[in-house]
């Protein structure tokens, strides 16, 4: 698996018509999504000349996951259509806050993963860890995104420091809320130290905090 | 970070993080939201094999303004003798306590008294109630 990322010029016509492609067959042909897109190729409002996009591709070139890149500094998902998510709070506009969306992970050469155990795969664990190492290239401090409510332990057991910026909401049957993912130069470096237990605190902290209590 | 002893009850910043007291926590009433079994324990018909634990996460809110969410994975031993759920690993919630001094407590002791927290709460029974309801046959 290698990695390709940058703005849609950076990346050529060809790539960018591959990461579109794959998102269609995602997002449309396997998750359902009703959004109004020509057949074979998803793209929305927010797919800019500034749009900064990551995709993994197996040793064959085939696209194997997708993650896209939005400054908050211009309109972007939740600022457009999820503001509820943030329960009233002023949307962040911060050009050390990025939002992740289109964030996938689904190798269709593969006949074991769900659309939903994706986000635990070690493809997607790397996708991530790639595009936030692409973010904080950008100068981005934290990332904001807009999620299904499981997201977020899933990102905690792969190692992820997230938490959620408001309650979860329940949008078109499904609950969804704002994630806060911190960009993190030390994890950056070393790599997500899985965590079954979900902890947001690093280990090291909480067992000086049990001792303290006990 | 230290907050005015001037001021009280829940404060929200601009992430959407909110600060409260232990003592302000209690004063919450939560509501259920959700809650699900994780996907690879979702009944798939007759014929497999009974699962000895069952794992699944619920969701909850509080009542007031700024609406504080807390959500945690839980555990159906189906082999314990006394068959009951029980909190899995570490909630998730937008909280971060303060101490009495309304001082910020750190993230590891934030996490600990939420633990503490969420097992004194009588959620097992509509959790089960929610879960037997969605996953019918």
């Amino acid at each position: 698996m290698h990695f390709i990322s940058g703005t849609e010029a950076q990346l050529g016509q060809a790539n960018s018509a591959l990461i579109s492609s794959y998102r269609y067959k995602v997002f449309i042909e396997t998750l359902g999504w009703q959004l109004d897109n020509p057949v074979g190729a998803e793209r929305d409002q927010f797919d800019r000349p500034d749009t900064v996009y990551v995709a993994a591709r197996d040793a064959d070139g085939a696209v194997i996951g997708c993650a896209r890149l939005l400054p908050t500094v211009r309109p972007y998902l939740l600022d457009e259509v999820f503001p509820q998510l943030l329960d009233g709070l002023p949307i962040p506009r911060d050009a050390q806050v990025w939002e992740l969306s289109r964030f996938a992970a689904v190798d269709f050469n593969s006949k074991n993963t769900s659309p939903l155990q994706q986000f635990s795969s070690p493809a997607a664990i790397a996708l991530l860890q790639e595009s936030i190492a692409c973010a904080a290239a950008l100068g981005a401090r934290r990332l904001i995104t807009v999620s299904p409510v499981g997201i977020e332990r899933l990102l905690r057991r792969a190692g992820f420091r997230a938490r959620r910026a408001g309650p979860p909401t329940i949008v078109e049957g499904h609950p969804l809320f704002a994630c806060w993912i911190e960009v993190d130069p030390a994890q950056l470096a070393a790599g997500p130290q899985p965590d079954a237990a979900c902890h947001a605190a690093p280990q090291a902290e909480r067992a000086a905090a049990e001792r303290h209590l006990n | 970070m230290a907050i005015s002893l001037a001021e009280s009850g829940p404060i929200r910043s601009a992430d959407g993080c909110i600060r409260l007291t232990l003592a302000d926590l209690r004063q919450q009433v939560f509501t259920h939201l959700l809650s699900g079994l994780d996907e690879y324990c979702v009944p798939a018909g007759a014929g497999h094999a009974t699962p000895t634990a069952i794992t699944g996460y619920t969701e909850w809110v509080g009542e007031r303004s700024p609406v504080i969410s807390l959500g945690w994975d839980w555990l159906f031993d189906v082999s314990a003798p006394r068959r009951a759920l029980r909190r899995l690993g570490a909630p998730r919630s937008n909280l971060l306590l303060l101490d009495p001094d309304r001082a910020d407590l750190s993230e590891a002791h934030s996490e600990l008294q939420l633990e503490a927290f969420v097992d004194a709460l009588l959620w097992q029974a509509t959790v089960l109630r929610h879960v037997e309801l969605r996953y019918r046959p």
